[in-house]
């Protein structure tokens, strides 16, 4: 019997992936788990393990091709591995006498339905008349306004474009979707593109080109392409990437959804910040890594959300899905962008347990090894833009959750206590919430409950002190 | 008229006993044609004079200036102590009074004796006294020769790097000859760097006019090509241009920028050849790290970057001495199938 590999799906809002690499090739054998291929989403590149153990006997979507989540990328023949495969040999012509050409698909797994992620905003753009005349002309383009994208199917350094290579094709307008690449690896080099503008190379497989190629290729005729306005004096013009483009959907689409508002408290962290002081060294020594105040915060943000769940709800339709567990997602600064990388049950931990999780994750994402289960299914969010030194920071809610709290930089400030000046460390906790499930008296009922909980709370046991 | 060239050549009077070694087809050696600049200009200017050890007499350790003190006298070509540092002294002194001096190094390396008067003295003067400082200093550089780790040195970063001097680094006889009289008519101290590995390897045709000279700070482009352009100066043109030959066999169009001033630098040929090729091999004999291609990639990759369709590439030999072992050197310093292997690997990113 055979198991069949789908293109997981790496995030709520996530609907399609591009497979980088086969681990595997058709006809070796492989353990459950072992790694199979690696993918690249919105969100995550990473290894996806087999699903079963056995023989791979066919691989359906090559390196380098995107596809919907869903979609079936392999199949894992379960029998035991050489013998039955070698007797599945067809004459396929050029087959390796290793490559198991197996049975169409057994229908033993049912084929899952394509799920539709829930109205991904990102590609809810209104089917102009245009935009379906474009769809329909073209085929399977995936090139609509964007000339500057390669054939994904290029080979596995097609999308590196050299400088020159991007002038050029800005330049001339240039579809590069429809360049051969003869450099290493498919790359598309200086030459590739000249001779595509001479007319010299066949153009790739896919649409006819236009009847005479040394015009300016007009791939976009169809939609309204933006103009791609050649770089003026002192500027230039960069392309966004692919987690650009990710968190710019993402983004808008959360204030497209929610009604957000806002509030803040003022919270004294004098207690917390000596008790740091006093432990940061052991700590360091100890788990080889700084103590920050984030597990602090952390801590007494799990508390509240289990005091007031509402905060740690999602809106689901007409339905509100309350939870009485905390997924903390924290927001992680990484060199192109931004990740928010999960940690389950993060009220089940203590703050060393606390500290331990978010070190590790924020030391992944930035080298890019969380795994796919790792960036989703969070029901409350914080960041931390302090080290940067902003003092107070008005977040964007990460939808699908209901609220989100920022925790900005710890500063010395002169404050009347007792009808004393005292200087104490401080800080301004805001949050941004979802007017749809949570008001202002619930919202501030939770900011006060962290306040409190920061305030009085002893942490020394926990840190062992 | 081929018969006789030596005789035409001592009749004309400048420059007329170098001229004199010049071959029968009126070839010069690197060599000669450094001599016979040295020559011409002293008989022009009653105020250029030569110093260093054992030049006179002697006639210098590579014979650049066998018969000069017969023909100019001691004081016109002065044997000195064997101290680099005095060298220097008295030339910065002389030019100070408005003579016109050229030192000689015996080997580049030596310079490093005379480093305080040459980089605080000499490159600062103008600047903190507006008193120009026309003076230069010659010395022959470079591997290749088996002659080990004090006598094979390319210093010319050195004195890139630290402003008030020029410095130049010709590799055929023509700019040897035609930038040493540029710069013994400059008003700025020059340091002139001979490569030894080429003294007596390379001879070509020079001109004979008494004022011919090339301009200091202008690259030549030496070989035309369309695929990748490759960035040296010295001996390592050459090496460039045979490898460009079997380059060539295989199909790729090297394009050849010889530099030939390193201080000031012509970027615009350089930036001109890369718009052109959008690859560049820069090529250099003094150490990789910081050395005169580590600049010449820094403003490729800033200038050019647009016209770039792979990284810029970077062929040195390392940060060690240069090695006295003739398999040593020979591996140490870029030979033809380093260049011929980097650019396949640039050509094929």
């Amino acid at each position: 019997m055979s198991t069949s590999v789908k293109m997981p799906q790496l995030g709520e809002t996530v609907i399609e992936g591009t497979i980088l690499k086969w681990l595997k090739k058709e006809g070796e054998s492989i353990d459950v788990d072992e790694p199979l291929f690696e993918i690249s989403t919105d969100k995550v590149d990473t290894e996806v393990p087999s699903p079963a153990g056995g023989t791979v006997s066919k691989i359906l979507v090559p390196e380098g091709e995107t596809v919907s989540v869903g979609t079936e990328l392999a199949q894992i023949d379960e029998g035991s591995a050489n013998g039955e495969a070698r007797s599945a040999v067809e004459g396929v012509a050029g087959a390796s006498p290793d490559a198991a050409a197996a049975a169409p698909p057994a229908p033993a797994s049912e084929p899952t339905p394509e799920p539709q992620p829930a109205a991904a905003p990102s590609v809810a753009s209104p089917p102009t008349p245009s935009n379906v005349a474009a769809a329909s002309a073209t085929g399977a383009s995936s090139s609509v306004g964007a000339p500057s994208r390669p054939a994904p199917s290029g080979g596995p350094r097609s999308q590196i474009l050299s400088p020159v290579v991007r002038k050029l094709a800005e330049e001339n307008r240039v579809d590069l979707s429809q360049v051969q690449g003869t450099g290493a690896g498919g790359r598309i080099t200086r030459n590739d593109v000249l001779n595509y503008l001479d007319g010299g190379a066949a153009p790739a497989p896919a649409p006819a080109p236009s009847v005479t190629p040394l015009a300016p290729q007009a791939p976009t005729q169809a939609a309204p392409a933006p103009q791609i306005a050649a770089a003026g004096e002192r500027e230039e013009i960069v392309p966004m990437s692919h987690i650009r483009k990710a968190i710019a959907t993402h983004m808008v689409a959360s204030l497209q959804t929610s009604a957000r508002a806002w509030n803040m408290v003022e919270v004294d962290l004098e207690h917390v910040a000596k008790l740091r002081e006093r432990a940061k060294e052991p700590f360091k020594q100890r788990e080889g890594f700084n103590l920050t105040y984030m597990p602090f915060v952390s801590r007494a943000v799990c508390e509240a959300l289990l005091t007031y769940p509402m905060v740690n709800a999602e809106l689901r339709g007409e339905e509100i899905v309350v939870r009485r567990y905390v997924n903390l997602g924290i927001a992680v600064s990484i060199d192109d962008g931004l990740i928010v990388p999960v940690i389950k049950d993060a009220d089940s931990m203590n703050l060393v347990g606390l500290a331990r999780a978010i070190n590790d994750v924020a030391v992944r994402a930035r080298a890019k090894q969380l795994k796919p289960d790792e960036v989703h299914g969070g029901t409350f969010s914080i960041t931390n833009p302090g080290p940067f030194g902003s003092i107070l920071s008005v977040p964007i809610i990460n939808q699908p959750q209901s609220a989100i709290l920022a925790f900005d930089a710890v500063e010395k400030r002169p404050v009347v206590i007792d009808d004393a000046i005292a200087i104490r460390h401080r800080v301004y906790l805001s949050l941004s919430w979802d007017h749809r499930v949570i008001d202002g008296a619930l919202a501030s009922q939770f900011l006060g409950r962290v306040k409190q909980n920061l305030e009085t709370w002893d942490f020394a046991e926990d840190l062992g002190l | 008229m081929a018969t006789t060239p030596t005789v035409e050549a001592a009749a004309a009077g400048h420059g007329a006993e170098p001229r004199g070694k010049r071959t029968d087809a009126g070839e010069a050696t690197y060599l000669i044609a450094i001599a016979e600049a040295l020559w011409e200009e002293m008989e022009r200017d009653g105020n250029v004079f030569l110093l260093g050890e054992d030049i006179g007499i002697y006639g210098g350790a590579f014979k650049v200036t066998e018969g000069f003190i017969e023909r100019f006298g001691p004081e016109r070509v002065m044997d000195t102590p064997i101290c680099e540092e005095t060298i220097m002294g008295m030339a910065v002194g002389a030019a100070m009074e408005g003579m016109r001096p050229v030192a000689e190094v015996q080997y580049a390396d030596f310079i490093a004796n005379g480093f305080d008067e040459l980089i605080n003295v000499a490159g600062k003067y103008h600047y903190r006294s507006g008193v120009p400082l026309p003076m230069v200093v010659r010395g022959p550089s470079g591997g290749g020769v088996r002659a080990s780790a004090f006598h094979s040195q390319n210093p010319e970063p050195w004195f890139a790097h630290s402003p008030g001097l020029k410095v130049m680094c010709p590799a055929f006889p023509s700019d040897a000859k035609g930038l040493l009289k540029s710069a013994i008519r400059d008003d700025n101290p020059c340091v002139f760097f001979e490569h030894k590995w080429i003294y007596r390897r390379i001879k070509e045709v020079v001109s004979e006019e008494p004022d011919f000279t090339v301009p200091i700070g202008t690259a030549k482009v030496q070989r035309e090509g369309s695929d990748l352009s490759i960035v040296t100066y010295g001996a390592m043109v050459h090496k460039a241009i045979e490898a460009s030959e079997e380059l060539e066999r295989q199909g790729v169009s090297a394009e050849i920028v010889d530099l030939r001033t390193i201080v000031p630098m012509d970027t615009e040929t350089v930036l001109e050849s890369v718009a052109k090729t959008s690859r560049a091999l820069v090529l250099y004999e003094s150490h990789r790290t910081l050395g005169v291609g580590s600049e010449v990639a820094a403003v490729i990759a800033e200038e050019a970057f647009d016209s770039l369709d792979a990284p810029v590439m970077r062929l040195a030999p390392p940060n060690t001495p240069v090695p006295f072992s003739p398999s040593l050197e020979d591996a140490y310093l870029p030979q033809v199938e380093d260049i011929v292997e980097s650019v396949k690997r640039l050509s094929s990113w």
